[in-house]
């Protein structure tokens, strides 16, 4: 009910505003002398309208509602032409201006990638002192993006740079920035150049509801905790994607860090953080409690329990193989694949004796799949059995 | 030796180009694509040392291109590839050494040796294929 008053007002304003408007522009096309007479932009307009209305009202039988509206159309004509002219005049400007500034930009990542080469290469007294006059933020930047992609000696005077520009002490400032991207930014410089003040800072991050912040965080905390670097998987609520999962296996390796527990996770109510610990335990082969994996065989979850039959593949967990049997049949085709690639741990007329038990129950596309995944010897000797049970089909 | 260093990041090639100018080398560096494929052409390089990640044109294809051009160059790849498919490919395509990212830059004139008499080597292996065959 309201909002129908609402539009009702709203129409009945705009009508009102219409005829005055109208009735303002009509008068002052009426009129010959005028209160701007005399500047040629208005006296043209002023002429143009004034013709332009002496033509409509000669042809008077055309429309007296365009007679009416004319004052209106015409301010409105006028206003769209001076909008059009004013946002291409903005577009322009802006663009200039960003030009300008990338330009400037430009310059100055030169200057700053001249000082750093002279630093590492030549006189680093005098590429030190120019390098303090130069923009923090781009210092940082340079040095990071060399420092991800090289190692050795070069790597440590990149560090002494860091430190001697006090860029730390900036680093530690910035990432209480309120600009998430910014945070991003300098959480990634601390954990690349140690900068260990900032680990208090960083490790609420871990939790941010950003991913792009928490990843970083979490790989920061990672490199810069030499005690409990993984404890925020036992609080983590987020799911912890794949990506991040290959970026802190990474982290990990890049930075020989000591391995944790793995197994400590797998009791995680989380099922990404279960899938990253079975991962790192497959790729590390980590030893430890064998029934914790053959529990997560039967995991509620499908995708942990295709990555817990990938441990039971690697880490050759026969003990698991009983129970891989008797989920076999009830299982999704993926899980199924995975279980193909575990049994192959079984001995070879076990596995037979199994697939030739369940064979005429199973459907065939899981016979196809069956049949790719088993070792050579024993897929001839499935498809030999298949051939006699066909032969004995067709004789019955 | 002529040397020419394709990298997108510029600091990196200076820093590749700081290394080897010390050995006496003749370096070019170029971190722009279209500056990338025209500098091949003018400076033929004895040595190419490339990304696969390149600004604005294919690594894989410059590659390719820079072998068809200069069958004899020595084309060393520098990627943070990782993937064994694409590194297979990137030899498939005429590279002759492969070295991942992160690496380190006073070792490049060590690789280069090596990879040198890598080829050497297979040029002589080569050779006494062919005449034990003849």
């Amino acid at each position: 009910m309201l909002r129908r008053y609402k539009a009702i007002a709203v129409f009945t304003t705009a009508m009102i505003l219409l005829i005055a408007f109208s009735s303002i522009v009509k008068s002052w096309l009426m009129q010959k002398n005028w209160v701007l007479e005399g500047n040629n932009i208005f006296d043209w307009l002023h002429d143009l309208g004034r013709y332009l209305m002496a033509t409509i009202e000669a042809n008077q039988k055309q429309s007296t509602l365009l007679l009416w509206l004319f004052p209106v159309l015409f301010t409105a004509l006028l206003l769209t032409v001076v909008n059009i002219v004013t946002i291409a005049l903005f577009i322009l400007l802006r663009r200039w201006g960003s030009i300008r500034f990338l330009h400037r930009k430009n310059e100055m990542r030169k200057k700053v990638q001249a000082s750093i080469i002279e630093y590492l290469y030549g006189d680093s007294e005098s590429a030190l002192e120019q390098m303090k006059q130069l923009k923090k933020q781009m210092l940082i930047e340079e040095i990071i993006s060399l420092r991800k992609q090289i190692t050795g000696s070069q790597t440590e005077n990149l560090q002494q740079l860091f430190y001697q520009l006090g860029l730390d002490t900036f680093v530690v400032q910035k990432i209480k920035s309120a600009r998430w991207f910014n945070k991003v930014l300098y959480i990634d410089a601390a954990q690349w150049m140690q900068v260990y003040a900032s680990f208090e800072l960083i490790q609420p991050y871990q939790y941010a509801g950003n991913p792009h912040l928490r990843n970083v965080a979490q790989m920061a905390c990672v490199n810069l905790d030499t005690g409990q670097a993984f404890a925020f998987l036992n609080i983590l609520d987020q799911s912890l994607p794949i990506w991040h999962q290959i970026l802190l296996h990474k982290t990990m390796v890049r930075s020989s860090l000591p391995l944790p527990d793995f197994y400590s996770f797998l009791q995680s109510e989380n099922a990404s953080v279960i899938v990253f610990a079975l991962n790192m335990i497959r790729l590390f082969s980590q030893k430890g409690s064998k029934d914790e994996i053959i529990r997560l065989v039967t995991h509620h979850d499908p995708v942990v329990r295709r990555n817990a039959l990938r441990v039971v593949r690697d880490l050759n967990i026969y003990e698991a193989i009983p129970v891989v049997k008797q989920n076999f049949l009830g299982e999704t085709l993926r899980v199924q694949v995975g279980m193909i690639q575990a049994l192959s741990l079984d001995k070879p007329q076990e596995t037979f004796e199994f697939y030739r038990n369940i064979w005429l129950d199973t459907p065939r596309r899981l016979q196809a799949e069956i049949l790719k995944h088993v070792s050579p010897g024993l897929q001839a000797m499935l498809l030999k059995d298949m051939e006699r049970v066909q032969i004995e089909q067709k004789q019955n | 030796m002529k040397i020419l260093i394709c990298e997108s990041n510029p600091l990196l090639v200076q820093l590749m180009g700081k290394e080897l100018m010390s050995e006496q080398n003749e370096v070019h560096l170029a971190w722009v694509g279209e500056e990338m494929a025209s500098q091949l052409t003018s400076f033929a390089p004895d040595i190419l040392i490339t990304e696969v990640l390149l600004p604005q044109i294919n690594g894989f294809e410059f590659i390719h291109n820079a072998r068809l051009q200069f069958p004899n160059m020595m084309i060393i790849v520098i990627s943070s590839l990782i993937s064994n498919r694409l590194t297979e490919l990137i030899f498939r395509l005429g590279a002759d050494e492969y070295i991942s990212k992160p690496f380190d830059p006073t070792q490049l004139n060590n690789h280069i040796q090596r990879a040198i008499l890598r080829k050497k080597n297979s040029l002589i292996s080569n050779a006494i294929d062919y005449v034990t065959k003849i």
